[in-house]
């Protein structure tokens, strides 16, 4: 056995007893409910807790009329006191909570309950994304450098695993939404939009490979081309005003945090599919060494019985 | 080949001004999303054959040999794309005024909008041209490669800028924009000038 092989089986049984270890907190140990999301204007972030909250709110709330219904089990009314219009807000266990009328209220989730488990694969299939596509992109440059093709299968193999896991992140990302905000996709949403781009360009280059002969001149052509890819993308969204910020920023329990027991599984989830990704490249580069191999000797044999 | 790319241009807005006909255009706030949808599609016609043709037409050999460096050649070529595709969007912005009812918008922002926008398509354009060439199917390769790339930097920056001068901007309003679009341009032209080398070689 090579010693990449044995590197392989390393990775493969780290992200096993990790991916158990991960399922076995997401379902069982870390708990499904109590997580609450505000997501609201970069601007008005001053969610407060109003405490307490007088009898005169509560009645002024049961009385109001208008109200808007989230997708979770959340009232939301509108309501007036002396410092002008305020959001009142029900939740599933009747909590209330206060907000200033100019804060633009964008969602507002209590009780996730399952939909909160995708978040574990979301994130860690994000990150796995991202890395990959920064793989791809330093491969891309070490072989214009050094033009050894060992690069260049890095940075292919790299980039077909990123593409895979970008569409996970994307599939589990929408259903998230779908649960938490009440709809798949939003446009206005940045990172959103950042990794749609990057899955496209990612696409096409799996295109260019796709339409083009094995050799020199396609590892040249393909790594010129991610290297452009990977330099716009990130610039142009480092510069813009056109998005608004609505990916959930405050990820909030009522202690003001992420739960310990969250932390601890999001973090052995995103290890687990690191190591994941590890394994899989490792496979994918040998296989890709054994075409070319295979290639060699196919163009031997044509040799001889020339 | 300059005819039929104006009459592209042409063909692309008229198609827009039938889909609008039903629409209140004066309410609609669709004027430089037309305008660049327009510009983008037409200069893309005028970009694929600007390398397809030297391998077509077997002289990619001839100026591989000629003794000056890929970079000038990627110069030559960008100069060259450039004033075309320059003209055709002039064009096109004359056009649009004639289709759509549109009160004059500040015109020296929209030019300078127009011409740096140009700059920044013609310099990444032709480097994503260069690549098609290479590759088979390159006639559809050319959009594939390009959308994901142009489309999100400076065709979007400057559809937003074009908005706010349609809006009632003036150039001083929309300087965030204009330097945006300046800095794509330089990213983008240095990057045609270092990266190819790798393309074009053999």
């Amino acid at each position: 056995m090579k010693k990449t092989d044995y590197l392989k089986m390393i990775f493969v049984l780290i992200a096993a007893v990790l991916t158990m270890t991960g399922l076995y907190m997401a379902f069982v140990w870390a708990p499904p409910h109590g997580t609450h999301i505000f997501d609201l204007d970069q601007e008005h972030k001053d969610v407060y807790l109003a405490e307490p909250i007088s009898d005169e709110l509560i009645e002024a709330f049961n009385s109001s009329e208008e109200h808007i219904n989230l997708s979770y089990n959340a009232t939301i009314k509108q309501s007036l006191n002396q410092n002008g219009r305020l959001w009142l807000i029900k939740d599933g266990d009747s909590t209330f909570w206060i907000m200033d009328s100019d804060t633009e209220l964008k969602v507002f989730a209590e009780n996730m309950g399952d939909v909160q488990r995708i978040f574990y694969f979301h994130v860690a299939s994000a990150w796995v994304a991202y890395l990959a596509f920064i793989i791809t992109f330093i491969g891309s440059l070490a072989y214009l450098k050094t033009n050894k093709m060992k690069y260049d299968i890095l940075a292919f193999s790299s980039a077909e695993i990123g593409i895979v896991f970008c569409t996970a992140a994307i599939i589990t990302g929408g259903l998230w939404a779908k649960g938490t905000w009440g709809e798949f996709w939003r446009w206005e949403d940045r990172k959103l939009f950042m990794t749609l781009v990057l899955w496209l360009v990612f696409m096409a280059y799996l295109a260019l490979r796709s339409n083009s002969d094995p050799g020199k001149a396609r590892a040249r052509l393909s790594a010129v081309f991610s290297i452009i890819g990977c330099m716009c993308i990130p610039l142009s969204f480092a510069a813009n005003r056109i998005w608004t910020q609505s990916h959930p920023t405050v990820i909030a329990s009522e202690s003001g945090s992420l739960q310990t027991s969250m932390v601890f599984t999001l973090i052995t989830a995103v290890f687990a599919f690191s190591f994941l990704y590890g394994a899989i490249l490792l496979t994918k580069m040998d296989v890709e060494n054994m075409r070319e191999e295979l290639e060699e000797i196919k163009q031997e044999i044509g040799d001889l019985d020339g | 080949m300059i005819n039929s790319m104006l009459i592209l241009a042409l063909m692309i807005l008229a198609s827009f001004r039938f889909i609008f006909s039903f629409i209140d255009f004066s309410e609609t706030q669709l004027a430089s999303p037309i305008l660049w949808i327009t510009f983008f599609f037409s200069g893309m016609f005028a970009l694929a054959p600007v390398y397809m043709r030297e391998v077509e037409q077997g002289t990619k050999e001839g100026l591989m040999l000629a003794p000056i460096s890929p970079s000038a050649i990627y110069f030559g070529k960008f100069l060259s794309t450039f004033v075309i595709v320059l003209g055709l969007n002039l064009f096109s912005t004359v056009l649009f005024f004639v289709f759509f009812a549109q009160p004059f918008p500040d015109m020296v922002s929209l030019l300078t909008i127009i011409i740096l926008g140009t700059v920044g398509f013609t310099a990444l354009g032709n480097l994503i041209s260069a690549i098609s060439s290479n590759l088979s199917q390159s006639q559809v390769m050319l959009p594939v490669m390009l959308i994901p790339i142009l489309l999100f930097t400076v065709v979007m920056t400057s559809v937003e800028a074009t908005f706010q001068i349609f809006d009632g901007a003036v150039l001083a309003d929309i300087m965030d924009g204009i330097k945006l679009i300046l800095a794509f341009d330089i990213i983008f032209v240095a990057s045609g000038y270092l990266l190819i080398d790798y393309i074009i070689e053999e």
